[in-house]
Formats: C-alpha cells, structure tokens, sequence
C-alpha cells in the first residue's frame, strides 16, 4: 500500500515522442485508470513505472521516496501482463511462488501464501498444472494471484482482460476490484475500454497524445469533461453551439441554443455572451412539456430502447427512447433537458 | 551504476574474445597468403600476391579448382531442381505423409558425412559405378540436397495457400499455378538454397576424399595433399581462394534475401 | 489447390530416387559388408560370418579408441556449449543495425570448409606462429613448443568447426521466449542473475538439447581434424575406419567399426535425450491464448 506520485514523465522512442509531461498522483489504497485510445501513451506510462524503460525525463515517487535508480525488482511492484507473461515451464503454484522465492521467505511461509491467493483466485485445484493447460481465464487468474501473493505496494495492470471474451471480461472486473479492495492496495490499471475503467475506478486519468487530460473521478469525467476530447472519449454525447446568455447561479447558466434557451451547468465564471458547446448525453434528453425544440431525423430499436437521431436547426443530437415509444420520422418533439447532465465545454471551433 | 559499467565492460572483452575466437583462423588464413616472404609465418612479412600467381601457376591446384567448380555448379543444377520439386511436392501431400518425407529428405545432414560416403563407397563398387566421376557426383548431391531443400521449403511455407486458391479461382491449373505464382514467390529460397548448395559442395571433404577417382582431386583434397609434405603460403592462397567464395556466398545472399530469413 | 496425383508423384520422384538408392541403400550396405567375409584379392569375400564383430570385441583396441572417441566428442561438445550460450544471448539480443555483422560473423566460418579453418589453426599454432611467438615475447618459454599434434588442439579446433551449430538453435530457442517473461520476474523481485537462472536457461533447453545432439553426431564423427591437426598422435576412430578402407583396404572389418560407432552415437543421443526430456518437454514454449 502506497501513495505514488508521478511528476513530468517524458519518453521518446527515437524521436518519437511516446508521452510527454505525465502528472500523476495515485492516493494510497485508491484504484486509478489510465484510460485513452491506442497510441497514446498508456503502456509506456506504466511500463516508466514498473522500471522496464527509463523515461528522458521526469520523477517517479513511491510515499515520497525517488524510485528511479531502482531496477524492476527493487520497485516491489506486481505487474499483470496483458498475454499474463506466465512462466511456461512452471507450474501454478510455482508461477505464483516465484516471487516470494526471489524474495527468500522460507519455504513454509511460501507454501502457506500461495495456497491462500490460489484460493482467493479459486484455482487451489489446479496448482500442479502447467500454464498451457489452462484457459485464459484460469491463466488470468494465476497473473493476478502471482501479482498478489508478494503483497507489493501497488498493482500494475496493462489491459489485463482484452485478452478475455466478455462474460469473462465481466466476471474478472469483479474480482479484480474485490481483491485489490480486500488488500488495501494500491492500483495502477490501464485500458481503452471506457466502460471497464468506470466500473472500477476511484480515479480516472483519461490520456491524450501521451498527456493527462483529465484526473477525476468516473462521475466528473463522464459529466463535467473539460474537453470535448474526453466527452468523446467516456462515452456516447453529443453537443449543441451554446451562448451564455446570464449566469443563473454558481457554476449554472442560462444559455441560448438553435433550439431554445436551456439551462446548463458550466465552470464558475463563464462570461456572458461568449460561445460554448453544450454537452448533451443521450440519457439526459426525454421528450417533455418545456425544453429544446427537434424533428425526429431516424431511429432504430435495439431492444432495451430506440436510439434516435434528433435534429435541431442544422445540427444532429442523440437521445435514447422508450422501446414502446411511437413517433414518426419528421415528428416534432420537445425536449426536457436534465439540468445536472448537461455541461458546458469550452468550444475549440470558436476564434 | 559503476559496477554496472564494469560488468558490461568485462561482457563485452569477453564477447570480444569469442568473436574473435571465431574469425581468428579465417583472418590468419588471408593474412599469411598476401605475405611476401618466404615461408609460412604470422604476422607475414611484407606483402606480395606472389603466392596467388603461384597457386594459379600449380596444374595439380589448377586443375583441382577447376573440378571443384565443375562439381560444385553441376550440383547446384541439379539439386536446385530435385529440391524445388521435392518442395513442391512435400507442399501438395497430407500432413502424416509429408512428415516422413521430409525427413527422410533431412537424413543426409542428420547423418555424419563420412558414414554416408563409407555407404556410398560399398554401393557404388557393387553397382560398377566406383571410382568414377558420376558416383563423385552423386555423393556431392545427397549431401546437399536436405540444405537446399531446406530453405526452399522455409520459403514456400511463407506462401500464403490463399494465393494458390485465388490463382485457381481465376482458372489458372496446377502448372500455371506454380510456374507464375509459386517460383516468383520461393524465388529467394532457390537462390539462397543454390548458394548453400554450391558453397557446402565446393567445401566438400569427406565424401570427396572416399569416392574420389584416381588422380582427380577437388580443391580441398588438393590442399590436404599439399599440406601433408609443404607448409608454404601456396597453401594459404589456396585457402583465399575458399573463403573468398563463401564470403561472396554471404555477400550475395545478404544482398538478395537478408542473412537473417536465410538461416 | 492440389496437383492431380500422377503430377505430383512427378515432382517427388526424383529426390526420393536419389535418397532411396543412394542413401538409404548405402547404409543397408554397410550393414550388408559388416557380414561379408575378408578377402585378399578382393574388398570383401562371397560368404557370411560374425567374424568381424567378434574380431572387434576381443580387442581391448578397438574398445579402447572408441571410448576414447566418445569422451573427445562429450568435452567437445560441453566446451562448445560453455562458449555458444554467451554468443548465442548476444545474437539475440543485438540490435538490428548490428545484427546482420554479427550474425556474418557466426555463419561465415560454416561456409568455409573444415579443412580451411584447420589450416587456420595450424598457422597459429605453428612453430613461429603467433602462439609461440607471443610466448615467448612474454618470456614464458625460451624456446618455440610443439603444439600442434595434441588432442587438446584437436578438441579446439573441432570447437571452433562445431560453433555455428551450437550458437543457431540456441539463439533461435532465446528468440521465441517473449521478452514480458523477462520483465514479469523482474518485476516479481528476481534480479538479473536469478533471472537468467531460473527463466532463459530452462526456457532455452530445446535449442541447447538440439544443440548438443547436432554437435555430438558431429564430433564423434569428425574425420578431417583429428588427421590434420592430431597426426599420428591423435587416433579417433573415423580415423581408424578410414584407414581399414582406404589403407588396409579390410572392406568389411571398417563396416563393422563403422557400424559400432553408429551404434554407439545413436546410444549416447537417445539416453542424452531420455534423461533431459522432462526439462525439453516443460520448456517448450506453449501457446498462451
Ligand atoms: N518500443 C517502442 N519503440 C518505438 N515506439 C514505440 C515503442 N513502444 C511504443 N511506441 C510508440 O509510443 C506511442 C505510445 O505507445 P504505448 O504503447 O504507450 O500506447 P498505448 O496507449 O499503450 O496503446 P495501446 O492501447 O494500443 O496499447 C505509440 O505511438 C507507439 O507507436
Ligand atoms: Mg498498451
């Protein structure tokens, strides 16, 4: 358990800037996601942190103290791989035990520990077989158990479950966040998949061509965003050219739209008649007595609802409807807007 | 970190070592045949290419080049087709018939070279084929049949099977196939497979020396001979002579198709 | 697509006709000679006996010089082996820039002939070679030593003709281990060493196992060095049965000795390669889904 702070990380491969500038402060015993799409820097981030590239520049705090003259195996970090990086020609438990080996604890002690986290992963059955007996999910397990079994100060994931198909991927999410909850640990965890790092993050730093563009928690991401970028990137959204009209209370405005005046909430101090884009997620719109003015464009029915297209003046938003919901294309609607879930976003089109 | 640096320091004088270890008789080789002295000895003694002008001037050497050549290319000929084939073949059988072929293609280099040619040498005598040019011959293409096969067979197994269909699909036949597809493609096999083939032949000793006929010495044979009752650099330009072929082999196979595939 | 079946056969006839009659027929024969009687005016007589085999058991010689074959091809092997691993974790681990001189450098001397690079040997180890040069600049000795004509120069030279095919299986068994294995040990606590220990060695087995056998076969049976750079001093037993043939002209009693030391090679590899199985079995790199 362990507070982890990382300050101005850069690295080139080449040339090639990979990430430049990461700040980071993970709080002990809280779970933090790197998420973003491919390319953008995630695994080089946590690859500075596990100690298996020296970054260019940059400080790496584990409770305070410098890490970066330290190799992998002084860091006292677990790792999890994403193809799990099982040894082949060990067996389950002495994959798991190999850890606890290198550290010397007798022999006992080992035998004890690896039976204990081998029963927390459910495979106390399977600990004599080779790794390529086993299926992807038990192999997961046996990473993860190995990961834990030497009580490091943190855990570090890269895209642990893509490897998974999604059931497993479900089931492994729970267990993941159950046991990284039993043992207080800290935990690094990376991954492109929005939902993933929702579900089971304290914190969520969403990534951009190799920066941090936002630190928050899942609900400040998802619904106060800073950019554009990470509403895209947390979720289904879409977005409306807003005025401000007149700050109606702290960080709450009242702005005018092509389809009506709405009000929306917004960073404090926002100045009056400057221009915006109003974040709108799907759920946040329902058709209503009062609110923004829209023809239905198309829609279509994939079960639990009808995910429509709504247009207002020449722009297209998103809303989801009721499955039994009955209205022709060209129908005009008028849309109530859920206060808290929409958002002012700075509008990087604007001069 | 500085006992880091002094443990990469000692890895790298140690790997130094070995690959000089390597080289060194290669090196040494070329070294004493450019010496302009008169004797054998390291480091030579000003330089000449006297000893060139006189391995070239020896008929016993000059002749032995030449059937080294003769035999070395003929089997080059000869085993790139039969490998070709052979690869083409093993490529059309089911999978628990191409296993056995395939080895038994391999057998000659699993084998020892000199036990093949102690077979060879009671075979041909039975089949009147001992002592002559043609069983000389034979022997050279069994023995480097399996390296041409080799990387022939590592270059069709690059060949996406998808190609062959789309070639039939577009109503080409089983010939048309291989010849406009399938040759263009594990062309760089063949070549590097030929290469090999004419180097290892080239090389020959074993199975030279055993089916040799009477009087009709290989280079290699040629430079064992001369060995046995002269130490003069003659011999070192003779050896030149050897390895300037198979750095030209490297040389070329690098050029065409990239050392690391080769291998 | 597949060829019709009469083509097919077309294009496998050739290289099974040559395998089959001049390969596979070859060693029926040496078997067939080890059984045919001696004859003074011919290589072999008409009859069939046992005699060779019992010729070669009652002599202690002949016993003699195989064990001794045997043992200078194990420490060929073994000495082989010390020297393969380090090159052969540096080939797999250069960069590609390098790659290419590195690898020139490990192949090139298997495309120069035996004989070639004993003659190497001989230049260096001659008496005004470097060796005894150097030896005596030093004031090590006071004047040039014998060196040539020893096993331990036999030994030497058949290491350096033997390293290529130690050092290519080995780096290709270093290539397929993925490097994450590397970092997850590391990661776990093991330092470098303990690594290198308990990861790369046991992972790199079937090239080492492959390895071993390739150079073994090869070393047992190594005819060209022990003549060149043993002399009269050094008598393994390719040489004792190239002698029978060629010198002797005793046709069957060299199919006997032949066939001993085939027998006894493939003895050697099938026990070598019983008693490692568990370890070549268990490293071999398993798929993981
Ligand atoms: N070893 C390397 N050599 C050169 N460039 C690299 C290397 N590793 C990563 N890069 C580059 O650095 C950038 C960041 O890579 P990184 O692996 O950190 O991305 P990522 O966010 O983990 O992506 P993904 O979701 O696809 O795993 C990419 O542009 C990538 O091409
Ligand atoms: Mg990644």
């Amino acid at each position: 358990m362990a507070q982890i702070e990382i300050a101005g990380l850069r690295k080139a491969y080449n040339g090639a800037v990979a990430i430049d500038g990461v700040d980071l402060n993970v709080a002990s015993g809280s779970f933090v996601t790197l998420l973003g799409p491919s390319g953008c820097g995630k695994t080089t981030t946590l690859r500075c942190l596990a100690g298996f590239i020296t970054p260019d520049a940059g400080a790496i705090r584990v409770e305070g103290r410098d890490i970066m003259g330290l190799g992998p195996e002084g860091r006292d970090f677990g790792v999890v791989f994403q193809n799990y990086a099982l040894f082949p020609h060990l067996s389950v438990f002495d994959n798991v035990a190999y850890g606890l080996q290198a550290r010397r604890v007798p022999k006992a002690e080992i035998a004890a520990r690896v039976a204990e986290v081998l029963g927390l992963v459910q495979l106390g059955h399977l600990k004599d077989r080779l790794p390529r007996a086993l299926s992807g999910g038990q192999q997961q397990r046996v990473a993860l158990a190995r990961a834990l079994v030497i009580r490091p100060q943190a855990l570090l994931l890269d895209e642990p479950l893509a490897n998974l198909d999604a059931k497993l991927r479900f089931e492994m999410r729970w267990l993941i966040r159950e046991l990284q909850r039993k043992a207080g640990i800290t935990a690094l965890y990376v991954t492109h998949d929005q939902a993933e790092a929702m579900a089971l993050s304290d914190q969520v730093a969403v990534m951009k061509q190799g920066r941090i563009a936002q630190l928050g928690s899942p609900r400040d991401i998802y619904q106060r965003p800073r950019e554009r970028y990470v509403a895209e990137f947390t979720g289904e959204a879409s977005y409306l050219k807003a005025r401000i009209a007149e700050a109606v209370g702290n960080g709450r405005y009242r702005v005018a739209t092509a389809g009506g005046e709405v009000i929306a909430n917004g960073p404090a101090g926002l100045a009056a008649g400057s221009r915006h884009l109003l974040l709108l997620r799907p759920e946040a719109l329902q058709p209503g007595a009062a609110g923004l003015r829209a023809t239905l464009q198309g829609r279509f029915f994939v079960g639990s609802a009808q995910h429509c297209e709504m247009r207002i003046g020449d722009e297209v938003i998103k809303l989801y409807l009721p499955p039994q919901a009955e209205l022709g294309e060209g129908a005009a609607v008028t849309l109530a807007v859920d206060q808290d879930a929409a958002w002012l976003l700075p509008d990087e089109a604007a001069p | 970190m500085k006992a880091r640096l002094i443990l990469g320091l000692a890895a790298g004088a140690g790997l130094g070592i070995l690959y000089a270890f390597l080289l060194a008789p290669l090196v040494v080789v070329v070294l004493a045949s450019l010496s302009g002295g008169e004797v054998l000895a390291f480091p030579p003694t000003g330089f000449s290419l006297k000893w060139f002008a006189k391995f070239f001037g020896h008929e016993s050497f000059r002749n032995a080049l030449w059937l080294s050549l003769q035999v070395a290319v003929t089997s080059t000929v000869v085993v790139a087709v039969v490998a070709t084939m052979a690869a083409l073949f093993q490529r059309g059988l089911s999978r628990n018939l191409a296993g056995p072929f395939r080895t038994l293609l391999l057998m000659p280099l699993l084998m020892p070279e000199i036990l093949t040619a102690i077979g060879l040498l009671f075979f041909l005598y039975q089949i009147g084929l001992g002592n002559t040019y043609l069983g000389l011959q034979i022997g050279h293409v069994v023995i480097t049949l399996p390296f041409a096969f080799l990387s022939i067979t590592s270059a069709l197994d690059q060949v996406d099977p998808a190609l062959e269909e789309a070639s039939a699909s577009l109503g080409a036949g089983y010939g048309r196939t291989t010849l406009k597809v399938m040759l263009p493609l594990i062309k760089p096999g063949i070549i590097t497979g030929g290469l090999f083939t004419f180097i290892v032949s080239f090389d020959m000793f074993a199975m030279s020396f055993l089916l040799k006929t009477v009087g009709g010495n290989t280079l290699p044979l040629a430079l064992f001979d001369y060995l046995k009752y002269d130490f003069d650099p003659t011999a070192a330009a003779a050896a030149t002579v050897s390895i300037l072929f198979a750095l030209a082999v490297v040389a070329l196979v690098e050029k065409l198709v990239g050392l690391r595939r080769a291998f | 697509m597949t060829a019709r079946p009469w083509r097919l056969a077309i294009l496998g006839a050739p290289a099974l006709f040559l395998l089959v009659v001049f390969f596979v027929l070859p060693y029926g024969e040496i078997v067939m000679m080890s059984f045919r009687t001696p004859s003074s005016s011919a290589p072999y007589g008409d009859g069939v006996t046992l005699a060779n085999y019992a010729r070669m058991f009652a002599d202690g010689h002949y016993l003699g010089i195989l064990a001794e074959t045997v043992a200078v091809g194990a420490s060929i092997t073994a000495i082989c082996l010390l020297i393969s691993f380090p090159i052969a974790l540096h080939l797999s681990n250069v960069g590609d820039r390098w790659h290419t001189l590195f690898y020139a450098c490990v192949v090139s001397p298997l495309l120069v002939g035996v004989l070639v690079r004993n003659f190497g040997w001989m230049i260096i180890l001659s008496f005004n070679g470097p060796i005894n040069q150097i030896l005596l600049a030093l004031g090590l000795i006071d004047r040039p030593v014998r060196l040539l004509f020893t096993v331990e120069v036999v030994v030497l030279a058949l290491v350096h003709v033997f390293i290529p095919f130690m050092v290519l299986p080995i780096t290709t068994a270093l290539r397929n281990i993925p490097p994450s294995l590397y970092e997850a040990s590391r990661s776990l606590g093991a330092g470098r060493f303990a690594t290198f220990w308990r990861v790369t060695l046991p992972l790199s087995f079937p090239g080492v196992q492959s390895g071993v056998i390739l150079v073994f076969v090869l070393a047992i049976s190594a005819y060209v060095t022990p003549v060149l750079l043993g002399g009269q001093f050094v008598v393994l037993m390719p040489t004792v049965i190239v002698q029978q043939l060629i010198a002797a002209f005793a046709w069957p009693f060299g199919a006997v000795l032949a066939m001993i030391l085939t027998l006894s090679t493939l003895t050697c590899v099938l026990v070598f390669a019983f008693a490692t199985r568990g370890l070549a079995r268990r490293a071999a790199i398993g798929r993981t889904p």
